[in-house]
């Protein structure tokens, strides 16, 4: 049986009296692909900042590598890929080579030198994501496409076991977003990685993930994508015949 | 003269340093802010007959902490903050010097810099803190960038971003405080700032951009200190002018290539 790696029972969270998350429970296995779809505002950035450690939920409880987020401080297992890729400030003076090593070097403790090993892995990451060509290009000339894959080597370079993408395909043409699913997919299916992608994708989702998580503040539904995605759980979710979507989606599995 | 040279080295070496970090993250006038807060602290310290530049290091720190706070509550906006702080300070300051009947040249060679009244207690409080500033800095270095870069993503790698963004803010009021002896206040922003954003043109990485911004401030300060001194003229003025021709031909250069 894999391993439970994230743990989440009844979870809440309220912002500025709105109930924002609403007792949701599910669990993550170990090497899953899991994608989160939900409308705008439904909470999804939310579940992902609270499982990141950037906001703590109003009451419930999450266990991550078994051990509750109250005390849980490894982040370096987790990488995540934000949403404002596009959003990247141009005119920051870094190299892709500065960006990338900062995901394996910002946490190490004061007097840290990079190691020979440190180099090996960004490197590796680099060839994987094909930035290796970049690694002296200032991060505001790159296309969103370059600054995708940056963000991901980024993300991979401290060797996480959970990557979770918020969105990364936002302002990314349709090219460039095709590769970085099939780029996800050889990461989850030879590296073991566990994904977490919050997209608004539904064809994306039937087509590459495990599981799907709907989100609207409640749990509208959660399990296999060819069977969680009824015209229900759409029309509940959007408030719209998504039917068509649906069908669309069940076509390329 | 080699008093002036010494703290001028010192201060050339850490103010475009933490200028990148201000620079980088929208936050130029910070310097220019915090610089008015230090007069206020300077205003006491002369009144009191006690170091100003440590009175003005101590108010500039707790302005610092004060403006990242307000941030943090996101109550006023970002450059509202610095304007409130900017203006007010000034007020203080303009209060205690009218209540003091004036200082007459004390005064305006903190608000414009002057080489000759540099005294030993002043160059061993500028180069000793300058030491501190860049020492933190250097050890911390990876978490300051990550922080410039993406508070958010800081905190996602496990980073206590408010701590370092503080931690920011109070090394550039010391900074502000120490380099208000060679350039004045009124002319601080312009050595944290100019020296960077003329590095910034050659399109180089971080941590090229800082030395080579360091380059650029050394120079504005040794080119700055000997003319000031043999034309008599204002030691911090003249450091900036220089500066700013740097600047000029750093945009030339970048056209032409």
């Amino acid at each position: 049986m894999p391993e439970q790696i994230i743990k989440v029972q009844k979870l809440n969270f309220q912002y500025l009296g709105e109930q924002v998350l609403r007792n949701l429970s599910f669990s993550v296995d170990a090497g899953e692909y899991l994608g989160i779809i939900g409308p705008n505002g439904g909470g999804k950035t939310t579940l992902v900042k609270i499982l990141l450690g950037l906001q703590k939920p109003t009451s419930g409880e999450v266990v991550m590598f078994d051990e509750s987020l109250e005390t849980f401080h490894d982040f370096n297992r987790l990488g995540y890929v934000p949403q404002r890729i596009s959003h990247t400030d141009s005119g920051f003076p870094a190299t892709v080579n500065e960006i990338v090593f900062s995901g394996r070097t910002a946490d190490k403790y004061p007097f840290y030198r990079v190691t020979a090993e440190d180099k090996r892995v960004v490197d590796e990451v680099m060839k994987v994501t094909e930035i290796s060509g970049l690694s002296h290009r200032l991060i505001g000339n790159l296309s969103g496409g370059e600054r995708q894959r940056v963000f991901i080597a980024r993300a991979l370079a401290s060797d996480p076991e959970i990557l979770i993408l918020d969105e990364p395909t936002v302002g990314v043409d349709a090219l460039a977003q095709k590769q970085f699913y099939s780029f996800l997919k050889v990461l989850n299916k030879t590296k073991g990685i566990t994904i977490l992608f919050i997209t608004h994708d539904l064809e994306m989702i039937a087509r590459e993930a495990t599981k799907v998580l709907c989100l609207n503040h409640n749990l509208v539904c959660y399990g296999d994508p060819s069977k969680a995605l009824d015209d229900k759980v759409l029309l509940d979710m959007y408030q719209t015949d998504m039917k068509h979507v649906h069908e669309h989606s069940h076509e390329n599995i | 003269m080699i008093r002036a040279f010494i703290a001028g080295i010192a201060v050339a070496l850490v103010a475009p340093t933490i200028g990148m970090f201000l620079v980088v993250r929208r936050y130029s006038l910070m310097a220019d802010t915090l610089a008015h807060v230090s007069l206020v602290g300077v205003a006491i310290g002369l009144v009191t007959k006690i170091q100003p530049v440590l009175i003005a290091i101590i108010a500039a720190i707790i302005a610092a902490i004060g403006i990242e706070k307000l941030r943090g509550t996101k109550r006023v906006f970002g450059e509202s903050i610095l304007a409130l702080f900017l203006s007010g300070s000034l007020a203080i300051a303009s209060v205690i010097i009218s209540a003091a009947g004036g200082f007459n040249m004390s005064l305006l060679n903190f608000l414009f810099g002057s080489i000759t009244t540099v005294t030993q207690s002043d160059v061993f409080i500028i180069v000793a803190m300058s030491l501190v500033v860049l020492v933190t800095i250097f050890v911390f270095f990876n978490k300051f960038f990550l922080v410039s870069f993406d508070e958010e993503l800081a905190r996602t790698d496990g980073i206590r971003a408010k701590f370092y963004s503080t931690l920011l803010v109070v090394l550039a009021a010391i900074t502000v405080a120490l380099s208000m002896r060679i350039v004045g206040v009124l002319l601080i922003g312009a050595l944290m700032v100019i020296p960077v954003i003329t590095a910034i043109q050659f399109s180089r990485g971080f941590r090229a951009t800082i030395l080579l911004s360091i380059a650029i401030s050394l120079m504005s300060v040794v080119v700055g200190l000997f003319t000031s001194y043999y034309f008599s003229l204002a030691s911090g003025g003249t450091i900036v002018v220089v500066a700013l021709l740097l600047f000029l031909l750093s945009i030339v250069f970048n056209k032409k290539s």
